[in-house]
C-alpha cells in the first residue's frame, strides 16, 4: 500500500487514522516508480477533488496499477467515487480489499500492457460484485457519463460505442435501469423543448379557451359571447344562464389557436431541439436508457482465458494506419472532389460480429480458419495504395483510391459469398458485415468525414440490432 | 266507575250549552270568522308592503352589472352524507361569475364515516385548479362533530372578509357570490340572508308543495320583512356573515338549530348597535334537495319547529326585551316567533275542536270550506305579487299556480303536527335528540 500525499502540506496525525508507519508515503505520481516493492493499493490524501482528478488518470492509465484499489481521504466528488474504492474507512478493511483484487489479479494471464477491453474486464473482474455506475453530469450533452470507461478507453470520442461494443460482445450486461432520457436525433444533445402548438398551422400562439354549452338552445360558443355585464347569456336563443349543470356547462377546455383561429382540444406537441435545429414529433427522438453494468459470463471467461486479444489479432495483419490520418485523407479527398471531380475513391468498413458467441458454439478453429479467409480475400482485392484502419477491435475501414462503385461491388460481392459460405456451412447468423460508399455516386455537397464514417459504422449497427 | 265518566261528560256537555248560549247573542258572521287570522293578516299586510318597497326601490338594481367592489369570500360547505350531490355545490362555486376571490372550504363531517362525500368532495375541487382565484380546500373531519363544529372550524381555516355557510346539498347561481357581495358594500350590514329554491322540485307532490312553500316563505316572506326590519332566519342552508361579526359573536354555538341561534344572536347585537342591518337578497339564489317522502318531511319539521321553541322559550327567553333587541325585533319575536308560529298552532287545534263539538258535521263543513276559501285567496293574492314583484324565474315560478289550491291544505296538516313537535320539545327536550350533531355532543350543551 502506498500513501500519496498531495495536500501539498506536512502529514497531520488526524490524517493517518490507523494506517500504520511502514506505509510508505510519497507527494506526486512520479515517484511511484522508486518504491521498491509493487504497490497493491493506494490512499490518496487530498484536500481539493480538482488536484486528485489527475492523478486518479495517471494511476488508471498505468499499465501496471490500472487495476489497483484506491482509496481517497479528504475531498471526494461522486467522480472520485465512480473511479475509486471510495472514502478511506478503516486500514483492515482496505487490506482485505486489496488482498482479494490481489489474489484475483494473480488468476489473469497478461494483467500488463493490456487494452482498453482488457483494462476494463480486469478492473470489473478483480472487484467483488462491481458495478459500472454512470454518474449524472448536468449540463453536459448527454447527462450522464462513465467516467471509468472514459479513462480506459483509448478514444475519448468513441466511449459511448466502445460501451456498446462491450455489450454488444456479451462481455458486460445491464444490471439495473438508471434513467431514460431522450435525445435529439440529430446532435444527441438533451436540451430539448417540448411545445405545444397548433394541430392545424404549428403556430405556438395558442390560447386555453372556455367553452360553453347553453342547454335551451344547444348553442356552443366562446365563454366571451356569452358574458353580458356581468351575467351569461347564451348569444343565441337570450336565455339568461344562472346555474352551471342546469343551464350551462362547460365543454372541455379548449385551444385556439391565434394565428389561424382554429379551434382543438389536444395541441400538437413538438420537440425541439436547444443545440441545432431539429423540430419534430417527441416519438422521433433518440431514447437512451442508462443502465448500470456487472461483468458477464463471458467477460470473466475473457478475462481468464486472456482470448480477448488473440481473437483479433488475425486482422493486425493489415498495415494499419491510424485513425486520425484516416480521417484527413478522407477529409482531403472529399475536399478534392468537391473542386475536381477526378480522384475517384470509394470506402469499405467491415465488422466481425458475433465472434466471440460463434467461438462458444462453433470452436475456435474454425472461426479463426474463417476470419483469415475473409482476411485472405480482403487483402486479394487490396492494392498498396489503400489506405486502412482500424475503428474498433472487430472493425476495420478501408479507403480505396480509384476504385469505381463498379469495381467495389466486385469486391463486396465476394465477401457475401464467403460469408453465406460459412453460414450455410454452420447454419448460423451472418458474421461479416460491411457497408460501402463511393463517392461517385453516394457524395453529397458539405458532406464531412466524420458523417461518412458515421453514417457507415450506423448502417452496420443497424444490421447487428435488426 | 261508569258513574264517574257519565258525570264528566254531562259537566262539559253543561259547560258546552252554557257557551253555546251565549253565543247566540254574538252575530253569525262573528262565529263563522276564523277568529285567528286576525293575528296573520295584519302580519302579511306587513310583509306585502315589504315587498312594495322592496318593488320600488330595488327594480332598478336587478340587473345590476358587477361592481368594483370584489372581496374575498370564504364559503364553508358543511357536508355530511351527501355523497356525488356535493360536487354539483362545489362546482357552482368554481363557476361563479365573480371578480374577486371565492375561497371554498368543503367541511365532511365524519369523513371517515362518510368517505364516498369526501371523495366526491376531493375529486371535483381539482376543477379549481384551472381557475384562476378559486381555490377548494377539503377539510375531512374524521371525527363527526355535527354541524357547529364543521361552521366553526370552517372560519378557523377561512381567510375571506365574507363567510357564508351552505349546506352540501346546496348548489348555487353563478351570480350568487356577487348578488352577495354588493349589499356589504354598505358597512352596517352585518349579514345577507340568500334566497333557497327546491332543486328537486319536480320529483313529487310532496316537493312541489315545498317549492311553493320556499317561494312563499322566503322568497316571499322574507324579502317583505327584510324591507322592514324584520328578518325572521338567516337559513342554514344558505347565509353570509361579515367575518368581524362573526368573529364578535364568537361563531356559532353549541346545539341544534345553529341557524336560528345566531340569527338571534345577532339581533341581540343589533339591540345595542341599532343601525345595523340584517338584509335578505331573493336574487342570491340557492338551489337544494328537500325531503321526498312525507315522512321525512314530518321528521325535518320536528326538528325545526321544536329546535324554534327551544330557543324561543327555553334559551332565550330574558333577551325578549324591547332594550335588549330593540322595539322591532322585540315585536317580530312576540307576534311571528310566540304568536304565530307557536302559539297559533295550538289556538287551531282548539279552535277547530271547539267547532266540532259545538255545532253539526254540516256547519263545521261550512265553516272549514269557506275558512279553505279564503286562505287559497290568500294564497294566491300574496303569490301574485311575489309572482309580479319578485321572482326572476317566473317562467318556472308559473308553473307551480295550480299548487295553491292545495297549499292550505298542506299549510294546515303541518301546523297540526307543529303543536306536536312543540308540545315535544317543551315536555321531553327534544333538541337533544338531533340529527344535527352527534349524541354526545348535544348532551353536553348547558341548555
Amino acid at each position: 500500500m502506498v500513501l500519496i500525499n498531495i495536500t501539498g502540506e506536512k502529514l497531520q496525525p488526524y490524517y493517518f487514522k490507523d494506517i500504520p508507519d511502514t506505509v510508505p508515503v510519497i507527494t506526486s505520481s512520479g515517484e511511484i516508480e522508486s518504491i521498491p516493492d509493487d504497490p497493491d493499493g493506494f490512499i490518496i490524501i487530498s484536500r481539493d477533488a480538482k488536484k486528485t482528478h489527475p492523478l486518479l488518470g495517471y494511476l488508471l492509465a498505468h499499465e501496471k496499477y490500472y487495476y489497483l484499489p484506491i482509496w481517497i481521504i479528504g475531498a471526494i466528488t461522486p467522480l472520485e467515487k465512480a473511479l475509486t474504492e471510495g472514502e478511506f474507512t478503516d486500514w483492515n478493511t482496505c487490506r482485505t480489499v486489496s488482498e482479494h483484487i490481489q489474489s484475483m489479479a494473480r488468476l489473469i494471464p497478461g494483467l500488463e500492457k493490456a487494452d482498453q477491453d482488457q483494462k476494463i474486464l480486469t478492473y470489473m473482474y478483480v472487484r467483488n460484485n462491481f458495478v459500472l455506475k454512470p454518474i449524472f453530469k448536468p449540463g453536459t450533452m448527454q447527462l450522464y457519463a462513465y467516467p471509468l470507461l472514459t479513462l480506459f478507453s483509448e478514444d475519448t470520442a468513441m466511449v459511448n460505442q466502445w460501451r456498446y461494443s462491450l455489450e454488444n460482445r456479451k462481455l458486460i450486461q445491464k444490471d439495473s435501469i438508471r434513467d431514460r432520457i431522450r435525445l435529439c436525433p440529430k446532435c444527441h444533445s438533451v436540451r430539448m423543448n417540448y411545445i405545444d402548438t397548433c394541430t392545424n398551422c404549428g403556430s405556438i400562439a395558442i390560447e386555453k379557451k372556455n367553452f360553453y354549452h347553453c342547454f335551451t338552445c344547444g348553442n356552443v360558443d366562446q365563454e366571451k359571447a356569452f358574458h353580458k355585464s356581468g351575467i351569461l347569456q347564451c348569444p343565441n336563443c337570450r336565455t339568461m344562464l344562472r346555474h352551471i349543470g342546469v343551464d350551462y356547462d362547460r365543454t372541455l377546455d379548449d385551444y385556439q389557436c391565434r394565428d389561424c383561429n382554429a379551434i382543438f382540444t389536444d395541441p400538437y406537441i413538438e420537440a425541439q431541439c436547444y443545440d441545432c435545429d431539429y423540430k419534430d414529433d417527441p416519438g422521433s427522438l433518440e431514447v437512451r436508457e442508462i443502465y448500470t453494468y456487472t461483468l458477464s459470463q463471458d467477460g470473466r471467461l475473457a478475462v481468464r482465458t486472456g482470448q480477448l486479444k488473440e481473437m483479433f489479432s488475425i486482422l493486425d495483419s493489415f498495415d494499419f494506419c491510424s485513425k486520425k490520418y484516416f480521417c484527413s485523407n478522407l477529409s482531403w479527398s472529399l475536399k478534392l472532389w468537391e473542386r475536381e471531380k477526378v480522384l475517384d475513391f470509394s470506402l469499405l468498413v467491415v465488422k466481425l460480429h458475433n465472434i466471440r458467441k460463434k467461438t462458444l458454439s462453433e470452436g475456435e478453429t474454425s472461426v479463426t480458419l474463417f476470419i483469415e479467409e475473409i482476411m485472405q480475400q480482403l487483402r486479394n482485392n487490396m492494392r498498396t495504395t489503400d489506405l486502412v484502419t482500424r475503428i474498433s477491435e472487430d472493425t476495420i475501414g478501408m479507403y480505396l483510391p480509384l476504385t469505381p462503385s463498379k469495381n467495389l461491388k466486385i469486391i463486396t460481392s465476394r465477401l457475401e459469398d464467403t460469408n453465406k459460405k460459412a453460414a450455410s456451412k454452420n447454419n448460423s447468423e451472418p458474421t461479416l458485415l460491411w457497408s460501402s460508399f463511393s463517392v461517385k455516386t453516394d457524395w453529397k455537397k458539405g458532406y464531412t468525414s466524420e458523417e461518412i464514417m458515421g453514417e457507415l459504422l450506423g448502417k452496420i449497427e443497424d444490421e447487428t440490432h435488426g | 266507575m261508569d258513574n264517574f265518566f257519565l258525570d264528566l261528560s254531562l259537566f262539559y256537555m253543561n259547560i258546552a250549552g252554557e257557551i253555546a248560549q251565549r253565543l247566540d247573542a254574538i252575530p253569525l258572521i262573528m262565529r263563522l270568522f276564523p277568529f285567528f287570522l286576525l293575528l296573520e293578516v295584519p302580519y302579511q299586510l306587513l310583509i306585502s308592503l315589504g315587498i312594495i318597497k322592496y318593488y320600488l326601490i330595488h327594480t332598478a338594481e336587478k340587473y345590476t352589472p358587477s361592481s368594483r367592489y370584489s372581496p374575498r369570500i370564504s364559503v364553508i360547505l358543511t357536508c355530511y352524507s351527501e355523497g356525488e350531490r356535493v360536487g354539483k355545490s362545489i362546482r357552482s362555486l368554481i363557476h361563479q361569475e365573480y371578480r374577486g376571490d371565492i375561497e371554498i372550504l368543503a367541511v365532511v363531517d365524519g369523513s371517515e364515516k362518510n368517505a364516498e362525500t369526501s371523495a366526491a368532495a376531493h375529486r371535483y375541487a381539482r376543477e379549481a385548479d384551472t381557475m384562476r382565484g378559486r381555490t377548494v380546500r377539503v377539510i375531512d373531519k374524521k371525527i363527526r362533530g355535527g354541524k357547529v363544529s364543521s361552521l366553526n372550524a370552517g372560519t378557523l381555516y377561512s381567510t375571506g372578509s365574507i363567510i357564508i355557510s351552505l349546506d352540501g346539498e346546496t348548489s348555487v347561481d353563478n351570480d350568487m357570490a356577487h348578488k352577495i357581495a354588493r349589499h356589504f358594500t354598505d358597512p352596517l350590514v352585518m349579514a345577507v340572508s340568500g334566497n333557497i329554491r327546491v332543486r328537486n322540485i319536480s320529483c313529487n307532490v310532496v316537493t312541489h308543495l315545498q317549492g311553493l312553500e320556499y317561494c312563499l316563505g322566503i322568497g316571499g316572506g322574507r324579502t317583505g320583512l327584510s324591507e322592514i326590519g324584520m328578518i325572521n332566519n338567516i337559513s342554514g342552508a344558505f347565509g353570509a356573515f361579515r367575518r368581524s361579526v362573526v368573529e364578535k359573536i364568537g361563531g356559532w354555538d353549541t346545539g341544534t338549530a345553529e341557524d336560528l341561534d345566531i340569527t338571534i344572536r345577532l339581533k341581540e347585537f343589533m339591540g345595542r348597535n341599532p343601525k345595523l342591518k340584517i338584509v335578505f337578497d331573493p336574487h342570491a339564489t340557492s338551489h337544494t334537495d328537500v325531503p321526498t317522502r312525507f315522512r321525512d318531511l314530518i321528521s325535518q319539521r320536528f326538528r325545526w319547529d321544536g329546535d324554534l321553541a327551544f330557543l324561543y322559550i327555553k334559551k332565550y327567553w330574558r333577551i325578549f326585551t324591547p332594550k335588549i333587541v330593540g322595539w322591532k325585533n322585540f315585536l317580530q319575536f312576540t307576534v311571528y316567533g310566540l304568536g304565530i308560529q307557536i302559539t297559533l298552532p295550538f289556538l287551531l287545534v282548539l279552535f277547530h275542536i271547539w267547532l266540532m263539538v259545538n255545532f253539526p258535521a254540516g256547519h263545521v263543513a261550512g265553516i272549514l270550506s269557506f275558512t279553505y276559501l279564503v286562505y287559497t285567496l290568500f294564497t294566491a293574492l300574496f303569490f301574485m305579487q311575489y309572482l309580479l314583484m319578485i321572482s326572476r324565474e317566473k317562467k318556472k315560478d308559473i308553473l307551480l299556480i295550480p299548487w295553491i289550491f292545495a297549499y292550505p291544505a298542506y299549510a294546515f296538516i303541518l301546523r297540526i303536527m307543529m303543536t306536536l313537535f312543540i308540545l315535544r320539545e317543551l315536555l321531553f327536550e327534544a333538541h337533544r335528540y338531533s340529527t344535527m350533531a352527534p349524541q354526545w355532543v348535544l348532551e353536553k350543551g348547558k341548555f
